[in-house]
């Protein structure tokens, strides 16, 4: 009887040591896992305050750029596509780390840099899209003939004529498309009521003559609004690309 | 009643000179908040003066704006006279000389676009065409004319004739012959008289305007011996 009773509580104290290893042991992997999750959150912290610092450095430097006199144009175009590689490579490494961790699902911050990270795509896409826009504004320019009143009548025709065939043959992105036809349209236009006073001409129209000379003129009106028409195009992407940039400094902030 | 006119007066000028005074102070102490408030680009937060890096304002600048004379059929005719003198020792073979400047002033490249057509009449005329010796050139204008180049005084020509037999170096260098340099001296000259004053080249490669000093430089420009379109017009007509 006895023999059997101190059986028992050796039974019964093994039980009690078993427990508590078990207890002590998930208590530190709990203490373990709240403080790997509890660095990985306050990194990522760090690494949107980074992101968002670097991102304003590099807007005030572009703006630099941009706003200086000695700087040429095609420089700073340039200097414009590096700012996108930059915003770029502030997307891809934005809580990379965290993001390559198996506890990202449960961070508290997952959804900040979720939300941060794809913020900054957002950026870098709107970005491109204004140098995507500029460039592509820059070979379309260049289509167009310069000092081209001198010549005679059909000579002039003969010019827009082939301008409207470069430019048709021009490719550009999706962002240029609206100005490319808008240019398109205008130069169309001007070389038509170009046209029509080489016609006019040749039948000694003399009403056609003068109402082809009014078309010239409008036309011509028409064609010079498009550096307008292209402000507005680059005003829109640059709205959207400033609406993008304050929603993630905001983000960023809260 | 006198007393209380002149009081009233000096009140009214007081509070008029008070209200001025505030809207003046108003205005100052406003004006640099107002301004402060302007909206203006924020170079940490957006892409300030990106419309600067476009170029298609540029390009619509270079386009000049279309100048378009009335074709000579649109204009009524009209004819004028002119005879042909020498001045000094005259080498130069004067039958030519008659032959060419008509042909000149008649060709269908050139004046006779603003529907004109010059006559050759023995002496007189509304202008006359001198081929002069060099030497001689100053005799029509010490100021207007040199031994070097052609000119025109009033309703005189005056074609130097070492530049007709010639041209000149600026000419020559820019690959143009002898008979469009006498082409283009004819109608520079004649240009003057029907009004025109001296044009400069439009662009590198471009044809030379007929009132381009070309026999001087070429600036850039071609040979050109006959009026452009944006030329055809005369304060004669």
């Amino acid at each position: 009887m006895m023999r059997y009773q101190k059986k028992r509580r050796m039974s019964r104290q093994k039980t009690t040591i078993l427990v508590i290893g078990i207890i002590i042991v998930a208590c530190a992997g709990i203490v373990l896992k709240f403080g790997i999750v509890s660095a990985a959150d306050n990194n990522a912290k760090t690494s949107i305050t980074t992101a968002s610092a670097n991102l304003v450095t590099f807007t005030t430097g572009i703006n630099g750029v941009i706003a200086s006199t000695d700087v040429p144009n095609d420089q700073k175009v340039i200097k414009l596509q590096a700012y996108v590689s930059q915003v770029k490579t502030l997307a891809d490494t934005i809580c990379r780390d965290q993001r390559s961790t198996i506890y990202y699902d449960v961070l508290p911050i997952h959804n900040t840099c979720e939300k941060a990270h794809s913020q900054l795509v957002d950026i870098g896409t709107s970005s491109a899209a204004i140098y995507s826009y500029i460039t592509d504004e820059i070979v379309l320019s260049a289509l167009l003939p310069k000092g081209s009143t001198s010549n005679g009548l059909s000579d002039t025709y003969d010019l827009w004529n082939r301008t409207s065939s470069l430019l048709s043959a021009a490719k550009v992105g999706e962002e240029a498309n609206n100005i490319k036809s808008s240019l398109q349209k205008a130069v169309d236009g001007y070389r038509d009521a170009w046209k029509s006073l080489v016609d006019a001409n040749s039948k000694q129209d003399s009403s056609g003559f003068n109402a082809a000379k009014t078309a010239v003129q409008a036309a011509y009106s028409s064609l010079q609004s498009q550096k307008d028409v292209s402000i507005t195009q680059l005003d829109a992407l640059d709205t959207l690309f400033t609406s993008k940039y304050s929603a993630f400094i905001s983000t960023t902030k809260g | 009643m006198g007393n209380q006119k002149t009081n009233t007066f000096r009140h009214m000028r007081t509070v008029f000179s008070s209200v001025i005074l505030a809207t003046v102070a108003l205005y100052s102490i406003l004006t640099p908040f107002s301004a402060a408030a302007s909206p203006s680009c924020d170079p940490t937060g957006s892409l300030c003066q990106i419309d600067t890096l476009l170029s298609l304002g540029d390009s619509m600048q270079q386009i000049g704006a279309p100048s378009i004379s009335d074709p000579s059929w649109l204009k009524p005719h009209v004819t004028f006279t002119y005879s042909i003198a020498t001045k000094g020792n005259i080498t130069a073979d004067m039958t030519e000389f008659r032959q060419l400047v008509n042909q000149t002033l008649n060709d269908a490249r050139g004046w006779s676009r603003l529907n004109l057509t010059f006559n050759e009449v023995a002496s007189g005329g509304n202008l006359t065409i001198y081929l002069a010796e060099a030497l001689q050139m100053t005799s029509f204008s010490a100021n207007g004319c040199s031994t070097s180049w052609s000119c025109t005084v009033g309703n005189t020509i005056i074609i130097n004739q070492d530049r007709w037999l010639a041209a000149t170096d600026s000419w020559n260098g820019g690959g143009g012959n002898l008979r469009d340099y006498r082409n283009m001296v004819v109608n520079h000259e004649t240009g003057h008289w029907l009004g025109h004053n001296h044009l400069h080249c439009s662009g590198p490669g471009q044809l030379a305007p007929i009132m381009q000093q070309q026999s001087i430089d070429l600036e850039g420009c071609k040979v050109n011996p006959w009026p452009l379109d944006s030329e055809l017009w005369s304060t004669r007509l």
